[in-house]
């Protein structure tokens, strides 16, 4: 599956700046939604981002899409700066992604008819005449598996499936590289949901799709994925790929969060791991490594210093200190344990 | 496990709407023993709520109980007044609800929400309810009671609300406990440590669970009992192990193929065509008849009873000796 790389996200930070409590107080305090991340994903390929709610899947979506702008960083897509170019140029660029959202019922304007919501990318665009737009859109539809019959119908004569149909329609109506769904089958029953993903897959086969398929449900990533991130309170604590990762999962969020997932096998015996007390405030994440607060392993030296993505093997990468040089020793430790 | 807690017979809920009265569940049998869990899965529209709802008498006025009759230790709920049932509701039974954010009431702290359900199940004094409070919001896991105690729902976290509605729950010692989709707004490493604390109160307290879920890998860990629901009926009802070693209903073989498998790569998932219908135009015959792959002439004309293959294991099929 290796191509070239289509987007690259290198070192983006987002910080939303908040309200002090006290009122005419001077001091800003931040909620740090997206700190350093930093990842590729190549032509063709599922990226797959995992993680908690809280943890900035979303805000990297939207930093991408350039819905916000990123305080600072970079996202190249297709060779080009998109934090560098302005409102025209991105709009413009914006064509070639596109993007599923989570709530089928939210995200299809309900004063549209399908046919409308469909040729919105069209118009903006500026492209095609009328009557090929119809054709398009009746072409669209039916390689969403839904009839073209039901162009001048509205959203609410729609099931949550077929709603979310039609928002893969929209999305690939301008034939685009890059397909962000953010929880774009999170809101859906188990046998619509693997109708969705099936489309999904073969979809990206016909038009050689690039995904970067966000959700909290990790046998969802898994089953789609290429490779995945693992992100946990804004950050990117391990990248690589899926198989390897689930295989072998080394950093212990990673570990916690593969070991949560309820599998459907009732004889299924599973050691979990669990993290002690809640996801700490984004507002005041604990100094060092993040998760220093709730790590099983935890070592001085976590909380001092903040781990980089260390390579740890062919297509994995770990933020933690168990995994850098000078802890190797611990690290064979813990391998063995 | 011991005798029969909960005995729902024949049960049917209908609604009004404005194209006329429907069913919404229809002939709906259940039992639950003490210390059990007993898991209704389905999709959503398939009336696992509306069992759930018509349980506690709290449907919404447009809905109501036509036939059939809930029996919870020798009692029909069914048959009692508002008064009579408000003295078993939040007592004898008591739920956890789906959105633990919006369940718990906002303007009130989680302690004096508490200590509210004590005093009005029990003669007990503010103190007393109090403390009592206190040390349930201990058993359910939480760290600082005396600071939680007095924290509005929305200082908390989902998985602490859950905690707090958990506390709420078992606060008068309830023979039943149901659990509406308990964990489906948590996190996948919340959602793990609370599926281990209701295992653990189920075991302390030996109360019965009914848990209404969509997720097969909840049940897989939590059910003793699974009753698969779809469209308004029960269309499967056995052991957890037999549940996911040999399903019977087409429906439920569909909807085990239908989750992502964790541990094997197949890029191509199974999965079931079409959708529930909708309550004001079920199909003929057996309900599940246009998506079934397996459906024939007599399953489009007749419906299907469900039937005992074994002691435990009912199903609503007709196809089963063609080993469908």
């Amino acid at each position: 599956m290796a191509g070239n790389t289509l987007l690259e996200v290198k070192n983006v930070k987002k910080y939303f700046p908040i309200q002090d409590k006290k009122m005419f107080s001077t001091k800003k305090q931040y909620v740090q939604a997206v700190n350093d991340v930093s990842f590729t994903i190549n032509e063709g390929e599922t990226f797959g981002l995992v993680g908690e709610s809280g943890c900035g899947k979303s805000t990297l979506a939207r930093l991408i899409m350039g819905l916000i702008k990123a305080d600072s960083g970079q996202i190249n897509f297709d060779g080009r700066n998109f934090l560098e170019l302005s409102g025209k140029e991105l709009r413009r660029s914006r064509k070639s992604m596109q993007m599923v959202f989570q709530k089928p019922y939210e995200s299809l304007n309900p004063k549209m008819t399908v046919a409308e919501i469909i040729s919105a990318p069209f118009e903006i665009h500026g492209v095609y005449s009328k009557q090929e737009r119809v054709q398009k859109v009746k072409d669209l539809l039916e390689m969403v598996g839904l009839s073209s019959q039901y162009m001048n119908r509205y959203p609410h004569e729609f099931s949550g499936g077929q709603r979310q149909r039609i928002g893969i329609a929209r999305a690939i109506a301008l034939h685009p590289k890059l397909v962000i769904c953010d929880e774009a089958v999170s809101a859906l029953d188990v046998s619509i949901q693997s109708q969705i993903l099936n489309l999904l897959n073969d979809l990206q086969k016909e038009f050689k799709l690039t995904y970067l398929f966000i959700s909290h449900d990790l046998s969802v990533v898994k089953h789609v994925s290429d490779k995945i991130g693992v992100m946990y309170l804004g950050e990117m604590v391990e990248v690589g790929d899926a198989e390897t990762i689930y295989k072998n999962p080394k950093h212990p969020y990673t570990q916690a969060l593969l070991s949560a997932i309820p599998v459907p096998d009732p004889t299924y015996k599973k050691e979990q791991i669990v993290l002690e007390g809640d996801l700490p405030s984004p507002v005041n994440p604990p100094s060092g490594c993040r998760l220093s607060s709730r790590c099983p392993y935890v070592m001085p030296i976590c909380k001092e210093e903040k781990p980089g993505l260390t390579n740890i093997g062919p297509d994995q990468n770990v933020a933690c200190h168990l995994f850098s040089e000078s802890k190797f020793e611990e690290h064979k430790h813990i391998a063995s344990s | 496990m011991g005798d029969a807690l909960l005995d729902i017979k024949g049960l049917s809920t209908v609604f009004k709407t404005e194209l006329g009265v429907f069913p919404a569940i229809k002939d709906v049998n259940l039992s639950l023993k003490k210390g059990e869990t007993l898991c209704v899965v389905g999709e959503s529209g398939s009336g696992k709520t509306i069992t759930s709802m018509s349980l506690m008498q709290l449907l919404p006025s447009s809905g109501r109980i036509a036939s059939g009759e809930i029996i919870f230790q020798d009692t029909n709920l069914v048959k009692l007044t508002r008064g009579e049932m408000n003295k078993i509701r939040g007592k004898s039974i008591s739920m956890i609800f789906q959105d633990p954010m919006s369940a718990l009431d906002p303007v009130y702290t989680c302690g004096s929400q508490i200590t509210e359900a004590i005093q009005i199940h029990e003669q007990k004094s503010k103190g007393e309810a109090k403390e009592r409070a206190t040390e349930l919001l201990k058993q359910v896991g939480i760290p600082h009671p005396e600071t939680i105690f007095d924290a509005y729902p929305h200082e908390l976290s989902g998985g602490m609300c859950q905690r707090v509605m958990i506390a709420m729950a078992l606060s008068c010692n309830p023979e039943l406990l149901i659990a509406d989709e308990p964990t489906t707004a948590l996190d996948v490493t919340v959602q793990a440590r609370i599926l281990d604390l209701l295992n653990k109160i189920k075991k302390d307290l030996n109360m019965g669970i009914l848990l209404i879920t969509h997720d097969l890998g909840v049940v897989a860990e939590m059910a003793d009992r699974v009753a698969v629901m779809y469209a308004g009926q029960i269309v499967e009802e056995t052991d957890v192990l037999t549940l996911f070693k040999n399903p019977k209903h087409p429906y439920t073989k569909g909807l085990i193929k239908s989750v992502p498998p964790l541990h094997q790569t197949d890029k191509t998932l199974y999965s079931i065509p079409g959708s529930v219908p909708s309550i004001s135009s079920m199909p003929k015959g057996c309900r599940f008849n246009p998506r079934c792959a397996f459906a024939t002439d007599k399953c489009v004309e007749k419906e299907p009873e469900l039937q005992e293959i074994d002691s435990q294991h009912r199903v609503k099929c007709w196809n089963l000796d063609e080993g469908v």
